[in-house]
């Protein structure tokens, strides 16, 4: 009974050597891809931060209307910001390039599915950066528009323009991602439709308002033209600005 | 009607498209005549300006070109002119500019003619342009000048962008005080033309342009006149543009230029008169002075919306002054000169910096400019026309006095953000 136990014993001890030295070099194998994964991760960090800043990336982003404001403190610099995410995305990829040196079939489906991921991953960021910055500068040309053409809600119109744009990019996004499926088209028609309406309702609804004041307003100037006409003349030219 | 070239006489079928001319021709002075919605008024000003001619500048011979700008019609036929060819007597030759501008046109037919002079002439005086091509001319043509533009008598309402903006701007980049570089009309010797149509036109976007002529004329310090002429013409018609494209295209091309020429402007120290051809002309009629109500609402509907983009090209203090400004009653409201140079200097050197989109940048300035527009007609309202000169002469100094800022804001940008 007692050898039973021994042998018994010795052979599991014998099948997890086996096991620990066909799992170990798969290991060791996956710290030194880990490792190099995080050298190489140094290396690009360093190599971002110098080449966006060779480029003027900061003052860039600004311009192109991606930020608010051109101040920043060195950790949320564009750059910085850059260079983090570059360094992590190194260090990711790396992660699960080392998980299939393991050699399981768990990890390994895990590592191929990730790896797969991230080419749509990185088109999917491209796409929300896009809108980002298309959303940012309509805001910018509407609101300077609007103010020029002297509407006093020209804020509120401007804001729409933005998240209308920003909305539609948050969709293509994740549609890109393949995330929510026909369930999110269907939101995302539900919710830009509303919008569109909501505002069609207000702008139509709103119009009748406006027309009528401007016709006040017309007639009130009108008058006031009058009077001063016959008062002192003064306010009735026209100012040739070219 | 009958276009008359030397004897001959044109059918009416024929005055539509360019004659076939196969031996070259030389003039001595090309004239262009733009600016009417009707051909047939192109063609009445252009004869009665042909007939006139021989008397201004006798012994000249002159060509008159009927600028029009249909498209589709082909291009005029015509080859340069070898220097032995003899000028004929004036000629009257209907010229089509599709594809190019009027300026464009006149410039590379002085070149094709070989003239010494050209001038380009809007159609609408009641003289046919006679006097406005003699006056004009004459300086190129009898003193030497390289370029001659026209200084119109207007109203103190009117050109209030040119007052306020172009003239103080050029006035202190380039120490020459054109009053009125911007214009329609315009008077080119052979020297500018050649450098206007070489070195200057590649590569500039704005080349082609009235403004574009002035300021490289300015910058490279070709010889420059003033002409006193009457009225200014009627505005031809173009596709309506609104108040800040107007202003953002002229501020484009004022600050593209600065950008070019840093260089050369940044040496300039005050400036000088520019000389000044033919006599005073009579003062128009006073006109009525408009309302400054919606203007001050303009600004300040624009501080309240745009204070924040103006933040990328004004420093804090300006900001300030422009907010105590916003909050001023009507009657006391007044943009100070010092305040609005460098409000304009601070945006060129944010347009030389592209600390945001150029053009969202430049239409950003409207609700400025209307701001000190609006103070400037409430001062000059009623002063008396003598003083309304002295008060453009007050604001063009403030912009010498604060260019200083303006050279080190642009070699030193950093130094100064906020």
């Amino acid at each position: 009974m007692t050898g039973d136990v021994e042998e018994a014993l010795r052979d599991g001890f014998h099948r997890l050597a086996l096991t620990v030295a066909d799992f170990l070099p798969g290991f060791v194998t996956m710290l030194l891809v880990i490792a190099f994964a995080v050298a190489l991760a140094y290396i690009v960090r360093f190599a971002l931060r110098k080449v966006l800043a060779g480029i003027d990336f900061d003052r860039r982003v600004h311009r192109w209307g991606l930020t608010s404001s051109a101040e920043w403190s060195p950790r949320n610099a564009p750059t910085a910001i850059a260079a983090h995410t570059g360094f992590w995305f190194v260090v990711a990829a790396g992660f699960l390039a080392g998980l299939q040196a393991l050699n399981t079939r768990t990890t390994d489906a895990l590592a191929t599915r990730a790896l797969d991921w991230i080419p749509h991953l990185l088109g999917a960021a491209l796409i929300f950066l896009t809108g980002i910055a298309v959303a940012r500068f309509l805001e910018r040309t509407v609101l300077i528009s609007a103010v020029n053409m002297q509407i006093a809600w020209a804020r509120f119109l401007s804001i729409g323009a933005k998240w209308l744009t920003v909305l539609f990019a948050s969709a293509l996004t994740l549609q890109h991602l393949q995330v929510g499926g026909a369930l999110l088209t269907l939101a995302f028609t539900v919710i830009f439709g509303g919008i569109v309406l909501a505002l069609a309702l207000a702008i139509g609804l709103g119009s009748r308002d406006a027309v009528s004041r401007g016709w006040e307003r017309t007639f009130a100037e009108e008058e006031a033209k009058g009077r001063a006409q016959a008062a002192s003349g003064a306010g009735l030219g026209e100012i040739r600005h070219m | 009607m009958a276009t008359y070239i030397e004897d001959h006489v044109l059918a009416p079928a024929e005055q539509n498209s360019p004659r076939p001319v196969e031996e070259p021709r030389r003039a001595d002075i090309v004239i262009g005549v733009h600016g009417a919605s009707d051909d047939g008024d192109i063609a009445r000003a252009g004869h009665r300006l042909g007939h006139q001619l021989d008397a201004a500048f006798p012994g000249k011979g002159a060509v008159v070109l009927l600028l029009s700008d249909h498209a589709g019609e082909p291009p005029a036929p015509f080859s340069a002119a070898p220097p032995d060819v003899p000028a004929r007597r004036c000629e009257i030759l209907p010229w089509n500019h599709a594809g190019s501008g009027a300026l464009e046109a006149v410039l590379r037919a002085r070149e094709t003619f070989g003239a010494d002079a050209c001038a380009l002439l809007t159609a609408g005086s009641e003289d046919g342009g006679f006097d406005v091509a003699r006056r004009l001319l004459a300086p190129v043509v009898e003193e030497g000048f390289d370029l001659v533009s026209p200084c119109y008598v207007t109203h103190r309402y009117e050109g209030v962008l040119t007052t306020g903006l172009v003239y103080p701007l050029i006035r202190a980049l380039f120490g020459k005080r054109l009053r009125q570089p911007m214009s329609s009309e315009l008077a080119v010797s052979r020297r500018l033309g050649e450098y206007l149509l070489g070195e200057a036109w590649h590569g500039d976007p704005h080349a082609g342009e009235q403004l574009w002529v002035a300021l490289s004329a300015l910058s490279r310090e070709f010889s420059v006149c003033q002409s006193n002429l009457a009225a200014r013409p009627p505005p031809a018609l173009e596709p309506s543009a609104d108040l800040a494209s107007s202003i953002a295209h002229v501020v484009n091309v004022l600050f593209h230029q600065m950008r070019l020429d840093a260089s050369s402007w940044q040496r300039v120290k005050g400036s000088q008169a520019v000389h000044v051809s033919g006599p005073a002309q009579p003062a128009p009629r006073e006109a009525l002075a408009p309302q400054i109500g919606p203007m001050v609402k303009a600004f300040q509907l624009g501080y309240q919306e745009l204070g924040r983009l103006w933040g990328s090209a004004l420093p804090p203090q300006s900001l300030l002054a422009l907010k105590r400004l916003a909050s001023a009653p009507e009657e006391a409201f007044r943009m100070d000169d010092a305040l609005w140079a460098r409000i304009v200097y601070d945006f060129a050197v944010g347009y030389h910096l592209a600390v945001m989109d150029r053009a969202l940048l430049l239409r950003s300035m409207t609700p400025l400019y209307l701001g000190w527009a609006a103070g400037f007609v409430q001062e000059v309202r009623d002063l008396e026309p003598e003083a309304v000169e002295e008060r453009v002469e007050r604001l063009a100094r403030a912009f010498e006095t604060a260019k200083p800022y303006l050279i080190s804001r642009w070699r030193w940008p950093d130094r100064f953000n906020p």
